[in-house]
């Protein structure tokens, strides 16, 4: 199971040294994702783009709400995608319960963000407009830097989002809302509808995580979660979300404890016996 | 006078061909030499959908340069604020403005290229009123955005940024009297609102060893890159440049004879004569496509002999 940590946009005016710091602290330790979603939801690109600076093998995955235009969000992505050469996955993410909006956002945010001129005719969007007036228009359009990696990574969340994911052979993120039984239940519905098509499919959940204001977690209680999941629906990446009001330094404190006492535990099925007894004793 | 430097258009042309991840690790670089330089500002350029990958998202690349600088102003040059929703540009705005602790300098244009207005659906003939409907919108966020600095040279433009007492970014290829007459516009209208403008203005530039070859050499490069892109995009009485030959070469020469080519010495009397028209802050476009290496050295040039010889702005 691979492991990732939110970044909190810290308010006032120093953000973006506050993301950089979390960020390395995240990287340092060998954690696998940072995931993006700032206050500002307009913003998590402009934060992803700001975290790529100052990492160098972190993943960095930025959850965007839909309703903006779909090209503004597939060029923001392209972008910021190529400013971390490649290391930054899409979350589209449904507002309310608008199953067409997120469904026509993601159909034109995967035509835009592949190395092909497109176009899209929707319900909400018709790209390009070939309006009468724009002289010279195009009949398709392409995007361009292309994408770093052959393909962007793109997860949908939030309501409705696990249908419209399966519907296009994407993964849907199991949000921090959501129960393990429920998304066991979506993971088997998509496995029933896409045969060994869902193979491929990544299985992420976003997970609330408790510490305390110095940065100290409950592991064994994580582990044992994380674990539950493992066995009930394969979850392979969790994306956990420290309490927001920790400090830069006790979130490192914690980020450190999830790589040096959870990740080595979830990685096998099992291990074998006294392992763990000798972590505690020398890591204690 | 402030000097910024740009612009970083992250193009891998076919003159140029680069690696685009690259450039942007490059971009990271160039930051943090601009800033280690005393360069006030660095500046990125808007365009879409082209073959050689324009950055079409300044303000994403622009996070990633102010998240490796600590003291670096990074502008847009322009950003296309027509084509946004304006509630969402301010968001991004404010968030940009206040995690770079104020370092963000927002150029806005109308832009000219359809097929980049078509794109977003909308339509090239409202782009006036729709930029008009977003400064009102910035306008009233106050602080919390960056400067904005109108580009262009209209009357409707020097109005717009009069009117509203935002700055102005003149263009490159105009020559002294017309910023002159620019400037006085932007000024009248200001002072018909009893508001204030900020004059920016934009220069094609290049420092060289004095000699004639480096001379020859420089412009060559601008004739190369204004030749395609105006040739490819610029509507020279309504038809692209490449079909009005005669017309492109007008435009060509006329980029370089308004454009900074010179040693330094030639240059700081060329830049004094801007502020003694009522220049504030240039933008020394320094053209060359991809990753040419010359460019740092005409970079430390400016650096070392331009800059230091000029009257600074009073904080």
């Amino acid at each position: 199971m691979r492991l990732g940590v939110v970044l909190e946009g810290a308010p006032g005016v120093a953000a973006l040294q506050s993301l950089a710091a979390q960020a390395c602290a995240a990287e340092s330790v060998g954690l696998d994702f940072a995931w993006l979603a700032p206050e500002a939801g307009a913003a998590a690109l402009l934060a992803a783009s700001s975290v790529a600076a100052s990492t160098t093998v972190l993943r960095l995955v930025a959850r965007v709400a839909v309703g903006a235009h779909p090209l503004e969000i597939a060029e923001a992505a392209v972008v910021a995608e190529n400013c971390s050469a490649g290391r930054l996955g899409l979350v589209l993410e449904s507002v309310g319960r608008d199953r067409d909006l997120l469904a026509e956002t993601t159909d034109a945010i995967l035509a835009a963000t592949s190395p092909r001129p497109f176009r899209h005719h929707g319900a909400r969007w018709r790209i390009p407009a070939n309006l009468p007036e724009n002289e010279d228009h195009e009949a398709r359009l392409a995007v361009t830097p292309y994408c770093v990696q052959p393909e962007l990574p793109i997860w949908l969340a939030g309501p409705e989002s696990d249908g419209v994911a399966r519907e296009r052979g994407l993964s849907h993120v199991s949000g921090a809302g959501e129960s393990a039984e429920d998304a066991a239940r979506a993971w088997a519905a998509t496995e029933r509808a896409l045969g060994p098509g869902a193979r491929r499919l990544r299985r992420p959940a976003l997970r609330a995580v408790h510490a305390d204001a110095d940065g100290d977690l409950d592991d064994a209680a994580l582990v044992a979660m994380l674990r539950a999941e493992q066995r009930l629906w394969d979850v392979d990446i969790a994306v956990l979300r420290l309490p927001a009001a920790l400090d830069d330094r006790a979130r490192a404190r914690a980020m450190r404890r999830v790589a040096s006492r959870v990740r080595p535990r979830v990685v096998l099925d099992a291990l074998p016996p006294g392992l763990e007894a000798y972590w505690d004793e020398a890591l204690a | 006078m402030r000097i910024g430097v740009g612009l970083w258009t992250m193009r891998a042309t076919a003159a140029h061909p680069a690696a685009q991840p690259a450039m942007y690790r490059d971009l990271l670089a160039d930051a943090r030499l601009v800033e280690s330089l005393g360069f006030h500002s660095l500046w990125l350029a808007e365009h879409h959908f082209w073959y050689d990958g324009w950055c079409p998202s300044p303000l994403v690349a622009a996070s990633a340069a102010l998240a490796v600088t600590s003291t670096l102003h990074v502008g847009t040059g322009i950003h296309l604020l027509p084509l946004c929703d304006p509630r969402r540009v301010g968001e991004q705005l404010s968030w940009l403005q206040r995690a770079s602790g104020g370092r963000l300098q927002h150029g806005v244009g109308l832009g000219y290229r359809a097929a980049e207005y078509d794109g977003y659906g909308i339509s090239r003939l409202v782009r006036g009123r729709r930029m008009d409907a977003a400064l009102d919108w910035l306008s009233g966020l106050g602080d919390a955005v960056p400067p904005v600095w109108v580009g262009g040279f209209s009357p409707a433009a020097l109005e717009r940024a009069g009117r509203l007492g935002l700055g102005v970014l003149l263009p490159s290829t105009l020559t002294l009297p017309q910023l002159e007459r620019a400037i006085a516009q932007a000024r009248d209208a200001a002072a018909a609102a009893g508001r204030t403008v900020r004059i920016g203005v934009m220069k094609y530039a290049w420092a060289t060893d004095g000699s004639e070859s480096a001379r020859a050499w420089a412009l060559g490069m601008l004739s190369t890159f204004m030749r395609e892109y105006a040739g490819a995009w610029f509507p020279l009485r309504g038809r692209p440049g490449f079909e009005s030959p005669e017309l492109l070469e007008a435009q060509v020469r006329r980029a370089a004879d308004t454009a900074l080519v010179g040693s330094p010495d030639e240059l700081v009397l060329q830049l004094r004569a801007l502020a003694d028209a009522g220049a504030e802050q240039c933008v020394l476009h320094l053209v060359g496509d991809g990753r040419l290496p010359e460019r740092h050295e005409t970079l430390a040039l400016i650096a070392d002999r331009v800059v230091p010889a000029l009257d600074p702005v009073p904080s």
